[in-house]
């Protein structure tokens, strides 16, 4: 497939935007439903979510004025529509201590975890997958916004940091601050566990 | 103590084993059938609503408009005639 940089894209849906939609399917559905996966860490729901992504885009993608990237732009449609699938299902599923989603201090059960269902992960790493994940749902939500884009989908801190709308020397922060929150937490669990 | 760090680096090495997945044919038709399921959820409305809901608001924004004008009108009246019945018995008051 012929490779259209972000500028002839924005010219293409203004005359066509069908075709310019079906172009951003091509190059951006893949990307978008594994960083749905990787937030919500079950294909149904990255899915549902994935389509609500490309809806937006389809219905803002004439509109769009390319101050950003088109990746950044809907690498940040797709954060939010998980961030915001997420916080629907926990608060359609609250009840006793398994409460807020935000809390950076809490061992919550979050609901990804009971419904863990990542199509990316093998049969003989799921259950130290379900580990880390849990882990990494311990951590202040930018600083697992942060660490999943950069360790899982590889985004340099460059793009994380313009997605987030935040610097490059703050992205570098959330990631220190994000591994050693890990490490502790890890460190946790090994000893309640006693592996 | 070994064991421990052993077992966090494994664990956190997890991320290298989380493969990228390739999205279902049923999703990708889903998202090529986007522009089609807009279009008709746009058509669902009929036109006739669209107008009946676009006169109604200008009627109401219209009714609005000239009951504030009257009522200016009534307050600035009202208050040409305290300031005369002022004036009338501060005369009286003189007498």
């Amino acid at each position: 497939m012929i490779k259209i940089d972000d500028i002839s894209l924005l010219e293409l849906a203004k005359s066509n935007k069908d075709k310019a939609f079906n172009y951003l399917i091509v190059e951006y559905s893949k990307k978008v439903f594994n960083t749905c996966v990787n937030i919500l860490r079950n294909k149904e729901d990255a899915e549902d979510v994935t389509q609500e992504v490309f809806t937006a885009v389809y219905l803002s993608i004439d509109t769009f004025e390319g101050k950003s990237k088109l990746s950044t732009w809907i690498y940040s449609i797709a954060l939010n529509k998980s961030k915001e699938f997420l916080r629907n299902k926990t608060r359609k599923k609250r009840f006793g201590i398994l409460t807020t989603i935000e809390r950076e201090d809490s061992h919550f059960m979050p609901d990804q975890v009971i419904n863990f269902d990542h199509p990316g992960v093998l049969l003989e790493n799921k259950e130290r997958a379900e580990v880390f994940f849990q882990a990494l749902d311990q951590l202040a939500e930018n600083q697992k916004t942060a660490y999943t884009l950069h360790k899982i989908e590889g985004v340099s801190y460059i793009e994380i940091a313009e997605i987030m709308e935040t610097s490059v020397s703050s992205v570098e922060s959330l990631m220190f601050r994000a591994k050693k929150k890990l490490k502790e937490v890890l460190t946790d669990y090994f000893e309640r566990n006693e592996r | 103590m070994e064991r421990k760090e052993h077992w966090i680096d494994q664990t956190l090495a997890t991320e290298k084993f989380i493969q990228s997945v390739e999205p279902s044919n049923e999703l990708m038709m889903r998202l090529k059938n986007i522009p089609n399921t807009i279009s008709e959820s746009y058509d669902k409305i009929p036109k006739k609503v669209v107008w009946a809901v676009a006169a109604s608001i200008a009627i109401l924004v219209c009714m609005n408009f000239i009951s504030l004008k009257e009522y200016k009108q009534s307050s600035s009246s009202s208050i040409e005639t305290t300031e005369l019945l002022d004036s009338h018995f501060s005369y009286l008051k003189q007498l």
